[in-house]
């Protein structure tokens, strides 16, 4: 020990070595997540968050809304599974309101948040058509997604009607938007498809990637739901013109992803994704909680020549007589069961946009003429012109056309609710479906004034936002 | 001794230099040293007795002002070598010292006097501290009572041992961690676990496994804010501290041997389940078909009888639970000379749980130096190494059917356990199913393999300089490293392995998995310190310190999941498919695509923190700190918290009381101060990234890598805060033999981080955010009796309780809601947490043998319906807990008994439910308790159980299954003998004993344990009771 200095300096300097390292304290770089500055740095960053957009929404939420009409029914197999949704119990606290709510609100803030990113970055030269395409993605996301919101939460269609929370950027904890009228809404959506239409190229032709022809009828069929007959005429004419209808076999094989000529827009769906099946039957043993409805199958059986019955029933394991039905539009498959793309939009559609909006304007001939366009190509024969002589038997028969075309597609909710103005009509299912001799007794019958023809605002957007307004009735 | 000089001649030449008025103090010590050139030198001998005549081996003998000394042999004698004149200082622990002026005589024998008034010193945050000043809520837990526990997790040995402290078990697994709850429930969703800290290293709450609790030398708790607000930003549940064992200056080495030797078993089950007779009678009676054997019902009364007669009747109790051993070994070795101490152990411990493959092994090492470098300068160092393995059973706690304790209630008592030739059955009929329910686990738990791996090293380093006459510097430095290696081996030959995917991303020919994961766990930590301590005019103490600390948290794991395994290569990579394999037709399928994962986590926290105290010798004073925090857990704004602390203290005795008789001390003690939890998602490494939105890559469209986001973040994340009140008396009474102390609390913590509602909009529904208050308040008191006191008989009788009242005050409800339902119970103003919230079970009707409720009103119905929830006022945390104990010792023998309790503590017993919630359905494929019998059969029926066709209520929230899971335990009894063996001369003493731990519990509980950390229990794993017998020998 020669110098006791030594302990001053030791002491000292391992004071100073412990503590120069109080630099790094706060220092702190999570590895395994990426912060927003480096989420998005350029063109491609955008495209990956693109893909978590597109993967975020989820039309299968839609397509479940089918539990909730005439076209289903328990099944023999039941387990309870969406036996009170099927039942009409629809309150606050419904599940299925608040999923697709939250799912489609989160869709416009990843979208919006894809947008917001996008105004920071530049493209490198050669990249401009893909960062706008991805711009024009987003706004179809945003617009697709209110269009949805609207059409099951606003109770009417009136300009001027409760709409829904029009969201066009990032919203953060703490935001408490009010409902903005169906007008407001229309109007952003048509803002939304308008920059789309702009941004998309025409070279975009990708089926599974929003393109234009989406866009165009997007916009029928909000030009449809704020009766802009004009407008909805125009746009579904223009698609009805650029696509032609599958024939007999095209259809067949359109269901199995094997044919893609009427189909105007995809959501792809591959091994991992939830199998749309899923929604009527347990994937693992192929068991059906929900089968079809006798009220379609009596109308898809009783004209066999239509392609849309072998399309629709699974007729091989159907037993009429046993009042099990099996729903075939997204047909099995053995490795990965019931996996099938969202056809989310075909020209089929279209035609029955078209119709409707010719129907609506008094144009009896014009829709008569294009349902049998349609009727013809799926019965892969002549068939006859329907006559309408008044708007609610053409609207009648419209929606009965719709039905058989559309089933299972995440339509006949919205279709009889926007129409029950004219046809006076709700639901009203076959006894075997709901009545004695079913597999499960449920209501028979949702008048076509019912407050269930809105859904509820969800309990926790009640809770969570103090300027949103509750749905009448509820 | 060159060292001796060296450090004269330093000082000397300093001193030269420095030029300064020191020259007054520098004649003075050159003259001591001249004095000791020429003194003179001679011998003295002499034995050191205690107050009643024994000798006193180890007591100190140091020439007064020097430091030369000397200890006590065996029979109490010394020798020492001083000059005439000097004066020798004797001293032991419990004793008063005695100084002795060397005269002319060369023996001087003394009695050492019993310490009155002893100035006992207790560990405090950041140092010590004379007990008689401390102004602080602090119990300490006497480390006698939990040394050779055959208890692997120190934490579980604190049960029943200070007032407030509530320690309750949820696995019997050995090495499984406890929980603690010092105070009551501290937050709703955040860390509610006190801080533990060790040798000045904060560890995991968790994980004390590798922890050799010989070691501990002190426990304190601290339980208010003056003495938990020094760790400000862990501190609202409170802090334990722990020092481990340091060798003593001055003493001859001195070896321990320790040995035990346990057996443990499951303890007493507090219900019975169906034989198989009773069971399958009831399945015929009732029309329940079999899962296996069909419709009984079809059988006639002949071929009913001959199958009873042709199946087994199993307990499956005995097939699933095993007498377990312990067993272990120890070696501990200190010694001390003027300058260094060293203090060593070395252990092995081993202990099977009472379930297969349940078991811990452990090696661990620990050896604590100090070294006084000089007078002014020492260090002091601990280091504990330890490695151990822990083999887990399957499952446990869950409803899997691998589970040995749901198997225990659960499984077929018809079914047989065994093969034609005695061997297991591990197959049973092949399937994963519920009619298989006894053979997977039979087959997952001899077959598959749950394993960890645990490296411990703990080691800190205090240097203590004192720069000036009252200013002294120190530095604490420490690492907690752990490294962790979990293995997860399914079988491919097990049921699990044969039939299920086991997780991979196909079905392919090889089957099972095997899971690695590698974990990492440090934690550094850095306190410097500057402290200036004085006394003025003989009677004003003064002491004010300062500190900084800093501290990191790094752990990172890394693993893969490999698929297909060849059952010849367990365990072995080479076993493991390649993902390249091909199989299928096309060979385009790749079933065996390992999963590969690595992640890292880090958390870092830096403070700066003040001391100051002041006592007007020792009869009163007062103590103010404040403390400000830093986390990277919280947004730059939000960073910060600041906490502090004033407590004051006055020692009636030694003022108004002083001329009592009766009372020998009273202390009034009062304190106010805020404490802070910074984790507010729960555990250390939850929510580390809580203030700033995170995105993350995943699986999206198309199956097409992309970027998601993670989490929102929230920029006004923040501290939650506890503010801390608190007044106790510490007393003793009657010459002495009473002792104990007594305190009031309230704690109120507000910005509880808890979900808060958000619109939609967001992408979130709820949102976590700082909103909500809640409130402990109670009381404790602590006593100790000596009731018989003298040389060869003492007994003694000690106990504790606590009593805490949870509140919540003020909580984010949603418009028009009064409360909030977590599962069985809810949140709810005016509410603690935790508390039941159900509708009441109204028994069986009569009339139909359905279950009855009750409404709102009070009213009967048949209906469950959750609108008839409501508060029971019945919660899962206790409001009352302690322990209370006995010690009697006659000459050698020795006995100890300590008994612990919780009252009033309810818990939804979820394994029970299943057991006699009945129902057809259950019934077909599980055995049911013999409750059963009783249940509902015909028109008339008063009976607590519905028919047996009723469903299954057991996951409904009602008060069918809320039980009082309130317990008395004996949780440890020991009875043993010391013998003096010192005139053998090879062994000092020999400690021979039995103990026995969780010997008897009484309580009302329906289930294997009471305890648990849960709100409802699910076929946990119990706590055994154990037998053990030890010797301790000091050499």
């Amino acid at each position: 020990m020669k110098n006791i200095n030594k302990y001053i300096i030791a002491i000292v300097s391992i004071s100073m070595l412990m503590l120069s390292s109080c630099q790094d304290t706060f220092d702190i770089v999570d590895e395994d997540t990426i912060t927003e500055e480096a989420a998005f740095r350029n063109v491609s960053d955008l495209q990956l968050a693109l893909f978590g957009a597109y993967a975020t929404y989820s039309y299968e939420n839609i397509i479940d809304l089918s539990n909730f009409t005439d076209d289903t029914k328990i099944g023999r197999d039941t387990g309870g599974q969406k036996v009170n949704f099927h039942d009409w119990q629809l309150n606050e606290g419904t599940g299925e309101a608040a999923g697709l709510w939250l799912n489609l609100y989160t869709t416009i803030n990843r979208a919006a948040r894809i947008l917001a990113a996008s105004e920071g970055i530049t493209p490198e030269p050669g990249e401009e058509a893909l960062y706008n395409q991805i711009r024009g993605e987003c706004n179809t996301l945003i617009a697709l997604a209110h269009y949805n919101l609207l059409s099951i939460f606003a109770p009417d269609f009136s300009d001027g009607g409760l709409g829904v929370p029009y969201i066009d950027f990032v919203a953060f904890p703490g935001d408490e938007p009010a409902r903005n009228t169906v007008g407001e809404v229309v109007d952003g959506i048509k803002d939304q498809l308008q920059l789309a239409a702009e941004r998309i190229p025409a070279s975009q032709t990708d089926v599974n990637r929003f393109n234009r022809d989406f866009v165009t009828g997007l916009r029928a069929k909000v030009a449809l739901l704020e009766g802009d007959l004009t407008g909805a005429i125009n746009f579904s004419q223009n698609l009805i013109n650029a696509y032609p209808l599958a024939n007999q076999e095209q259809y067949t094989a359109m269901w199995f992803d094997e044919d893609e000529t009427e189909v105007i827009q995809k959501l792809d769906r591959v091994v991992g994704d939830f199998p749309i099946g899923g929604i009527w039957y347990f994937t693992a043993n192929r068991a059906a909680f929900i089968e079809m409805s006798n009220s379609i199958y009596d109308i898809v059986s009783s004209q066999p020549d239509d392609i849309r019955f072998p399309t629709l029933v699974d007729i091989a394991r159907t037993e009429p007589e046993n009042n099990f039905h099996l729903i075939n539009k997204y047909p099995d498959d053995e490795a990965n069961p019931f996996l099938r793309d969202i056809k989310l939009m075909r020209v089929s559609e279209m035609y029955l946009v078209n119709a409707e909006a010719r129907a609506l304007n008094n144009d009896f001939g014009g829709a008569a003429q294009v349902i049998k366009q349609l009727r013809d190509a799926r019965f892969g024969a002549s068939t006859p012109t329907p006559t309408y002589g008044n708007v609610q038997s053409a609207i009648v028969d419209i929606l009965r056309e719709r039905r058989i075309e559309l089933a299972y597609e995440g339509h006949r909710y919205v279709d009889v609710k926007r129409l029950r103005s004219v046809t006076n009509q709700g639901f009203e299912r076959a006894q075997l479906d709901c009545g004695a001799g079913s597999n499960n007794p449920v209501q028979c019958n949702l008048p076509a004034a019912d407050r269930r023809f809105t859904f509820p605002i969800p309990l926790q957007e009640l809770n969570g936002n103090g300027n949103i307004v509750q749905n009448p009735g509820y | 001794m060159t060292f001796y000089h060296d450090f004269w001649r330093r000082l000397i030449q300093i001193i030269y230099k420095m030029k300064t008025k020191f020259s007054g103090i520098l004649t003075l010590l050159l003259a001591l040293v001249v004095q000791l050139s020429f003194a003179q030198q001679k011998t003295v001998t002499g034995t050191v007795n205690d107050d009643a005549g024994l000798p006193l081996p180890g007591a100190n003998v140091i020439v007064k002002g020097t430091s030369n000394g000397t200890q006590t042999d065996f029979d109490g004698n010394y020798s020492i070598n001083v000059n005439q004149g000097q004066t020798l200082v004797f001293s032991y622990v419990g004793f008063t010292d005695q100084s002795k002026t060397v005269g002319t005589r060369n023996v001087i024998n003394v009695k050492m006097e019993a310490g009155e008034g002893l100035d006992e010193v207790i560990v405090v945050a950041y140092g010590t501290q004379s007990k008689e000043t401390v102004s602080s809520a602090i119990s300490v837990i006497n480390p006698e009572q939990i040394e050779q526990v055959p208890i692997a997790s120190l934490d579980q040995l604190f049960q029943g041992q200070a007032a407030g402290l509530n320690v309750q078990t949820s696995s019997g697994q050995p090495g499984a961690s406890g929980t603690i709850l010092i105070r009551g429930r501290s937050s709703i969703n955040g860390q509610t676990e006190p801080l533990f800290v060790i040798d000045g290293i904060p560890v995991d709450e968790d994980t004390f496994r590798n922890i050799n609790a010989n070691d501990i030398a002190t426990v304190s708790i601290l339980k208010d804010a003056s003495a938990s607000a020094l760790y400000g930003n862990r501190a609202a549940g409170g802090v334990v501290i722990i020092t481990t064992k340091q060798g003593k200056f001055e003493s001859a080495p001195e070896m321990t041997y320790r040995s035990l030797y346990g057996i443990s078993e499951n303890i007493n089950p507090n219900f019975e389940v169906l034989n198989a007779r009773q069971y399958l009678t009831l399945q015929r009676d009732n029309g329940i078909n079999n899962v296996s054997l069909g419709n009984l019902g079809n059988l006639s009364d002949a071929e009913f009888e001959q199958l009873i007669n042709d199946s087994a009747d199993t307990r499956w109790e005995d097939i699933f639970f095993r007498q377990a051993r312990t067993n272990t070994q120890e070696l501990v070795w200190s010694s001390g000379s003027d300058k260094a101490t060293t203090f060593n152990s070395l252990q092995y411990f081993e202990q099977e749980g009472i379930t297969l493959r349940s078991r811990l092994q452990r090696f661990s090492f620990r050896s604590n130096n100090s070294l006084k470098v000089n007078d002014k300068f020492s260090i002091d160092t601990q280091f504990n190494a330890s490695f151990s393995t822990s083999e887990f059973t399957e499952d446990e706690g869950t409803g899997q059917l691998d589970n040995p304790f749901l198997i225990a209630y659960l499984a077929r008592p018809e079914v047989s356990a065994f093969n034609d030739d005695g061997t297991l059955d591990l197959v049973g009929d092949g399937t994963t199913g519920f009619s298989n329910l006894p053979a997977v686990g039979l087959s997952s738990n001899a077959l598959d393999i749950n394993e960890d791996n645990e490296l411990r090293l703990i080691g800190s380093v205090n240097f203590k300089y004192d720069i000036l006459k009252n200013v002294s510097v120190g530095l604490r430095t420490g690492v907690d490293f752990r490294s962790i290696r979990d293995r997860v081996i399914i079988n491919p030959l097990s049921l699990r392995g044969v039939n299920d995917n086991n997780g991979g991303p196909g079905v392919g020919e090889f089957k099972g998995a095997q899971t690695e994961t590698t974990a990492i766990d440090f934690t550094s930590v850095t306190t410097a310190n500057i402290t200036y301590a004085n006394t003025f005019g003989d009677k004003h103490n003064v002491e004010v310190s300062a500190f900084q600390e800093y501290f990191k948290r790094h752990t990172e794991f890394n693993g893969f999941t490999g698929f297909g395994i060849d059952p010849r290569l367990i365990g072995s990579g080479n076993g493991i498919q390649p993902g390249t394999a091909a199989e299928g037709d096309d060979l385009d399928e790749f079933p065996y695509i390992a999963n590969v994962f690595a992640s890292t986590q880090d958390l870092g926290t830096l403070s700066y923190f003040a001391i100051a105290r002041y006592d007007y010798d020792n009869n009163f004073g007062f103590q103010a700190n404040i403390r400000r925090d830093g986390t990277s857990r919280f947004s730059e704004e939000n960073r910060w918290g600041t906490f502090g602390a004033v407590s004051a203290f006055w020692n009636l005795h030694k003022n108004i009381l002083s001329e009592s008789n009766f009372i020998n001390e009273l202390k009034l003690r009062a304190s106010y101060g805020t404490v802070g939890s910074q984790e507010v998602s729960g555990g250390a490494l939850l929510g580390l990234n809580i203030a700033s939105p995170l995105f993350g890559l995943g699986t999206g469209y198309q199956g097409q890598t992309s970027i998601f986001v993670n989490s929102l973040g929230n920029p006004n994340a923040r501290w939650e805060t506890t503010v801390q009140r608190n007044i106790g008396i510490d007393f003793t009474l009657a010459k002495n033999r009473v002792s104990g102390s007594f305190d009031a609390y309230r704690n109120t913590t507000s910005d509880l981080f808890a979900d808060l509602f958000q619109s939609a909009v967001t992408s979130v529904f709820n949102f976590d955010g700082n909103f909500g208050e809640l409130q402990n308040q109670g009381l404790e008191l602590q006593l100790n009796v000596n009731l018989i006191e003298n040389e060869n008989f003492s007994w003694n009788i000690f106990g504790n309780v606590g009593y805490n009242v949870n509140e919540v005050l003020e909580l984010e409800l949603a418009p028009g809601q009064t409360e909030q339902v977590l599962g069985q119970t809810a949140l709810a103003e005016g509410q603690p947490i935790r508390s039941f919230f159900l509708v009441e079970w109204a028994g069986v009707n009569p009339a139909n043998g359905e279950p009855l409720y009750r409404d709102t009103n009070g009213d009967i119905t048949n209906v469950f319906d959750e609108a008839n929830r409501q508060f029971s006022d019945k919660t899962s945390d206790p409001l009352f807990q302690g322990g209370f104990g006995t010690s009697v010792k006659y000459k050698g023998f020795y006995t100890d008994v300590n008994f612990s309790y919780a009252a009033d503590q309810w818990r939804n017993n979820g394994s029970f439910g299943v057991l006699e919630g009945g129902g057809n359905g259950i019934l077909a494929f599980s055995n049911g308790s013999i409750g059963l019998l009783d249940a509902w059969q015909n028109v008339g029926d008063v009976t607590s159980i519905p028919a047996l066709a009723q469903n299954n209520t057991r996951l409904q929230a009602d008060t069918r299954f809320l039980e009082d899971a309130s317990f008395l335990r004996l949780r440890n009894m020991t009875i043993g003998h010391k013998f003096n063996l010192q005139k053998s001369k090879v062994l000092q003493t020999l400690n021979v004993y039995v103990r026995g731990v969780n010997l008897l519990t009484f309580t009302k509980w329906r289930g294997y344990d009471p305890e648990s950390n849960l709100a409802g229990t699910f076929f946990e794993f119990p706590t055994p009771r154990t037998y053990s017998f030890g010797i301790e020998a000091k050499f």
